[in-house]
């Protein structure tokens, strides 16, 4: 039984040690979301992401961010992102840096942006790179918390192949079409650090 | 007041420098075939006779005497021997751009330059000399499914070009791509002998070309046109009957009567007046393919549904022409997918596709018995007579001995080469 209790107490003792280191780590985890205006020669278009980053020595952030890219195709660029706050304070300038992959995730509505009477079976979406740099300003309180702004420069490429009918001079043969894709944009961003 | 300037000046340099990196670009890799053209003159020159070539993209058929007539889709005629039909023998090739349909009548052959109708004396087959050339006679040769051919040349072949196109997005990218064309094999039709001394070759249920007597008719997309061929070597051309509607597609003559299939029907028309048929009677049908044949109480439709053909019918319809102005359905008789047929006193073969040639004992049309099946082949179009059946498939010609209708089997074979 003394065992039994002593086991126990252990248990509980590691478990709050855990706890505060887990705590000590988690203030220098910083999470992010933002709306996107993305600007280009298509249209205009919407990304929504969120990000979690951890804050180095000297103003410099990294962190891992998604998001969800309306702009022409829909898809999913996941990232890897960087960040260098100049001076002090709540209100800063910084510069940002993101590249990754693009992750195609098109809506019946993109498939109809290539449509064509010849198409013969399914159109397939391939995923691409994304990049974005740009600089930005911070509008936190007191607790590094609150609103920031972004403007900057933003590319997305994807892929779309399909097998097409043609006609060959005797009849109809099937080739394959290929298409890439390459989106160069500029965003407008703001968003709210938690 | 200057930083302001500079600042403005500055900024709108960059816009313009920086607008080209903000073009949504694409790159687009595709293939397409581009025609090769010749001149007109070219090609009447290359029209002549030349050693024989394996068959590759079979077509059309005919027969005449001891010889078959084989198209090669766009390339010219394949001229078999099958004096000894257990063993026929590709004896010459007839150069002709553009060909898909032909007839023979004597020692003349009629067939399709692509837009103009060419006649050609095949007194000896292998050493054939074009007599004339009438221009224009098919213009719905020029333009098939998007694609306009240049009619002051002709196409002698298709090259395949894989292309890489970069532009920037606007909208939607780049070109619809791609044409499609029909399908344009099938048989020549069926004709009857004509004045003494000059016969008419024996054709099939597909073709556009049909000849009686000594006229010969061509249907093309809406319209059927009358040639004098009394002289045969020197066809004249008489006139064009307009149809009310397109999608015509085949013509056989029998007796004094025209029947012509289109993707919607069957017409009927009065040839007693040689130089003006007349309509007597139409039957309609599902949109399908429907090649017809016919005897003197009742017409054979075939209709078939596939990527070309559109429609969802794949049958045999017997249709009853006593009443030739009012031709009603006798019967449907299910089949898997039926192209060409043909007619040998009371047996009806039926090119059913994958299934092989089917022959039937038609002595009542309302209930036709299914003797044989000739299998192992992909058929398209048969000509029946004299206990020969001549098929052609996709993978070569054959030949069927129906002696033994209920025992017809394959005596001989030209295989096509794969290219």
């Amino acid at each position: 039984m003394h065992r039994f209790i002593f086991l126990i107490a252990c248990l509980v003792y590691s478990q709050s040690g855990l706890q505060a280191q887990e705590q000590a780590t988690a203030k220098k985890i910083q999470v992010t979301g933002a709306v996107s205006l993305m600007n280009g020669s298509s249209e205009v278009g919407a990304q929504l992401s969120a990000q979690a980053g951890i804050e180095l020595s000297k103003g410099w952030n990294v962190g891992l961010g998604s998001a969800i890219d309306y702009y022409y195709f829909r898809s999913v660029p996941v990232y890897v992102e960087v960040k260098k706050h100049f001076g002090n304070g709540p209100r800063r300038l910084f510069a940002f840096a993101a590249t990754g992959v693009n992750l195609a995730w098109p809506t019946d509505e993109d498939q109809m942006k290539i449509s064509r009477w010849n198409i013969i079976g399914e159109q397939n979406f391939r995923s691409g790179m994304y990049a974005d740099i740009g600089i930005g300003y911070t509008l936190y309180n007191r607790h590094q918390r609150g609103l920031f702004t972004g403007l900057g420069y933003s590319v997305k490429t994807i892929s779309e192949s399909h097998i097409e009918q043609v006609w060959n001079g005797l009849t109809t043969s099937q080739t394959e079409r290929k298409t890439d894709f390459t989106f160069s944009r500029v965003l407008i961003r703001i968003g709210y650090k938690f | 007041m200057r930083h302001t300037l500079t600042g403005s000046i500055i900024f709108l340099a960059m816009s313009m420098f920086l607008n080209s990196c903000f073009k949504d670009r694409f790159t687009e890799h595709y293939t397409f075939y581009r025609p090769v053209y010749m001149t007109k003159a070219e090609v009447r020159a290359s029209a002549r006779s030349s050693a024989p070539l394996a068959v590759s993209h079979p077509g059309k058929l005919f027969i005449k005497g001891n010889y078959i007539f084989l198209n090669e889709v766009d390339k010219g005629i394949h001229i078999i021997d099958f004096s000894i039909p257990s063993s026929p023998k590709n004896i010459a090739f007839i150069k002709i751009p553009g060909c898909v349909d032909m007839a023979v009548r004597g020692n003349f052959l009629y067939a399709d330059c692509y837009t103009d109708l060419v006649t050609i004396d095949i007194s000896d087959p292998t050493k054939a000399v074009v007599k004339q050339f009438i221009e224009g006679v098919f213009p719905h040769r020029a333009y098939a499914s998007g694609f306009r051919a240049d009619t002051s040349l002709i196409i002698t072949a298709w090259k395949r070009v894989d292309t890489v196109v970069r532009s920037t997005v606007s909208g939607s990218p780049a070109s619809w791509g791609g044409v499609l064309m029909a399908d344009t094999r099938g048989l020549s039709s069926f004709s009857a002998a004509s004045s003494p001394g000059v016969t008419n070759g024996t054709g099939g249920s597909m073709a556009r070309f049909g000849l009686m007597e000594d006229r010969l008719y061509t249907v093309s997309w809406n319209d059927l046109k009358v040639f004098n061929t009394s002289n045969p070597s020197l066809p004249s051309f008489i006139k064009t009957l307009q149809f009310d509607q397109g999608d015509i597609e085949t013509i056989f003559p029998y007796k004094d009567r025209l029947f012509i299939g289109s993707q919607s029907g069957m017409f009927i028309y009065d040839a007693s007046n040689r130089d003006n048929p007349v309509k007597l009677g139409q039957f309609t049908h599902a949109r399908a393919c429907d090649p017809v044949v016919a005897d003197d109480t009742h017409a054979y439709v075939t209709l078939r549904s596939n990527s070309r053909c559109t429609g969802f019918t794949n049958q045999l319809d017997v249709i009853d022409i006593n009443t030739l102005s009012k031709p009603k359905l006798l019967k449907t008789y299910s089949l898997t997918e039926p192209a060409g047929l043909s007619k040998d006193g009371n047996l009806l073969f039926i090119c059913d596709g994958k299934d092989g040639l089917k022959i039937y004992d038609a002595t009542r049309p309302d209930n036709l018995i299914r003797l044989q099946t000739v299998g192992g082949m992909e058929t398209y179009d048969v000509i029946a007579f004299n206990k020969i059946a001549v098929t052609v498939a996709t993978d070569g010609l054959y030949i069927i001995d129906y002696s033994v209708p209920a025992q017809a089997k394959v005596t001989g074979k030209i295989t096509m080469e794969k290219s």
